[in-house]
């Protein structure tokens, strides 16, 4: 079993997607539950590559490319899962903020919350504060992540914020800022409550309020 | 010294002419920092009530060289174009769709779609490539090309995708490259023949908040091999070649010198340490060094923004040498005060005036 994990996390930041997913079927025939081939290797996999992006010795591409393994080998596993696990994790609505249609903060952000097991509702690009308000009332996420990379748009976060106020749900759910002019005496001046400066840190962080 | 009066009628500071900028660039003296921000100034984009101001301070304060487009081969063509960049009919035409900034896997075309793509386009034989150049007034003269090879990828498949690419389709990412390639080297050719063109630049931004997009490893086996191409083309002819990348490229840059990049823009302040970066490569390149927009510019005052005004060409100038043109670090968006923008560029003036004096010892 270790040695297929291991296959399993050398294959993935190569982005040998096909092999990736063979390795995994032939997991789940040898009887390897689909929750360790999950957590043992896929997330794993993420998890290292995650480190080696946040100290420098790894790029963006590597971390896509591992992501995109993560992402065909989980179909696989999810008829295995158990619902009730599913039901348990925590789930984070993101979404970079009306003006903006920059994604690959955003996506990053997802990608390394989801590899860190949160269920990630994406709510896209240039989304407006009643569509922020309306996917925290449908999937009431322990936290909503607002990205933004541009100075034009960045002021939409306390649009939302005091959209979310006024819809009464502000108090149910955190909100997370962030983005490359964002700074933590801007995050606090528009009322957030979690400022971090890259997607390692935002997913880190986030497992403290689970 | 100076460009000539009867062409800049209104100037308080007259423009460095061609041949002193070309000394500043290669570092062999200068009358005083340039200084030359049009380019990321697009007044149409500001206020109403900005115009009129920015544009009679341009007169008072004109640029130390003249910057044009070339005519840009359109994104997506309508069946039958040849001036541009994917003339499939089921392209998505939706690619840059908003006055909004940003590319996303939303608006990225297929590689199915971009194997359909004629091998014919853009046709770089448009006879109004350059049709954007102004007359010659003396000073230095640049065309901009828009996007370099990563750029363009982006363009077609979006920023997510484009970096996954790099590892699931290395082969026509290499064909993008040598499209964009040749067409840089005709218009190259066609600039200096029918323009009268200096140098030439185009925008890849390779870089982030944090480091590069991809590592050094992958830029030297995608990109640097074009880059390096443009840029002997570029020198075969005698010209410059600029590039403007944002973000933090520090770990490419010694990349960047060796393919032969004369001009890097805009070292991006709170991206880069900038000290560290003229520290390190001072000799090797010239820095077309952009004012802040992410903060400094839109949120300080005015006299933080005289103050880095100041402080960037102390850091930037080179004494004796020159390699230092100021600029603004991206297109200036409309949250800048004009009192702002306002007491940047006459800082910027009179500080480089007076810098230039006391070099000359006056």
């Amino acid at each position: 079993m270790n040695e297929l994990m291991e296959e399993i996390k050398t294959l993935m930041p190569k982005g040998k997607m096909n092999e990736v997913n063979a390795l995994v079927e032939r997991a789940l025939k040898e009887g390897v539950p689909a929750q360790t081939i999950l957590q043992e290797g896929l997330l794993q996999a993420m998890d290292i590559i995650a480190k080696k992006w946040a100290d420098g010795t790894a790029f963006i591409p590597e971390v896509l490319i591992t992501a995109r393994c993560m992402n065909a080998a989980i179909p696989l596993l999810e008829p295995y899962l158990l619902e009730e696990k599913e039901a348990e994790r925590p789930v984070v609505v993101i979404g970079t903020v009306q003006g903006d249609l920059h994604d690959i903060g955003k996506n990053l952000c997802a990608l390394m919350l989801k590899a860190k097991n949160f269920k990630v509702i994406d709510v896209g690009v240039d989304v407006g504060a009643d569509k922020f308000v309306e996917a925290v009332r449908e999937y009431q996420p322990m936290v909503v992540c607002l990205s933004s990379l541009l100075t034009t748009s960045m002021g939409n976060f306390k649009v939302v914020i005091d959209a979310l106020q006024e819809a009464g749900l502000r108090d149910r759910v955190k909100v997370a800022v962030g983005g490359a002019p964002i700074t933590p005496a801007f995050a606090d001046e528009v009322g957030a409550d979690i400022y971090t400066e890259d997607a390692v840190a935002l997913a880190d962080t986030l497992l403290q309020y689970c | 010294m100076y460009c000539k009066k009867e062409n800049f009628p209104e100037a308080a500071y007259l423009p460095l002419t061609r041949e002193e900028m070309k000394s500043l660039i290669n570092g062999t003296g200068t009358p005083r920092p340039a200084i030359a921000c049009g380019h990321w100034l697009h007044i149409d984009e500001l206020s109403v009530e900005k115009q009129p101001v920015i544009e009679q301070l341009l007169k008072k304060y004109p640029e130390d060289m003249q910057v044009f487009y070339l005519k840009k081969p359109s994104l997506f063509g309508k069946p039958g174009d040849t001036y541009t960049w994917c003339d499939v009919p089921d392209a998505d035409p939706s690619l840059h769709r908003t006055g909004t900034v940003g590319i996303d896997e939303e608006s990225a075309i297929s590689w199915d779609v971009f194997r359909q793509i004629s091998d014919y386009v853009p046709n770089a034989e448009e006879p109004t490539m350059y049709v954007n150049a102004p007359k010659e007034d003396g000073r230095y003269r640049m065309v901009w090309f828009s996007n370099g090879p990563w750029g363009r990828l982006w363009d077609y498949r979006g920023m997510t995708n484009a970096m996954m690419d790099l590892y699931t389709n290395p082969e026509e990412i290499h064909k993008i490259n040598r499209k964009v390639t040749d067409f840089f080297k005709v218009a190259t050719k066609r600039g200096v023949e029918e323009a009268h063109i200096d140098a030439i630049a185009f925008g890849d931004d390779l870089g982030m908040q944090k480091g590069p997009f991809m590592s050094p490893e992958m830029f030297r086996e995608f990109y640097f091999p074009y880059y390096k191409e443009i840029c002997d083309y570029a020198h075969s002819l005698g010209l410059h070649v600029w590039l403007h990348c944002c973000g933090d490229a520090r770990l490419l840059i010694p990349q960047f010198i060796e393919a032969g990049l004369d001009v890097l823009h805009p070292i991006q302040k709170y991206a880069m340490d900038e000290q560290e970066v003229v520290d390190t490569f001072k000799d090797d390149l010239t820095f077309w060094a952009g004012m802040d927009l992410q903060r400094i510019l839109p949120f300080g005052t005015v006299e933080e923004v005289k103050q880095e005004a100041r402080h960037f060409i102390d850091v930037f100038h080179q004494p004796k040498k020159g390699k230092m043109i100021f600029t603004l670090n991206n297109r200036i968006q409309d949250n800048v005060p004009l009192e702002n923008f306002v007491a940047f560029i006459e800082e910027a003036y009179r500080y480089a005036d007076e810098v230039g004096k006391k070099d000359r010892g006056e």
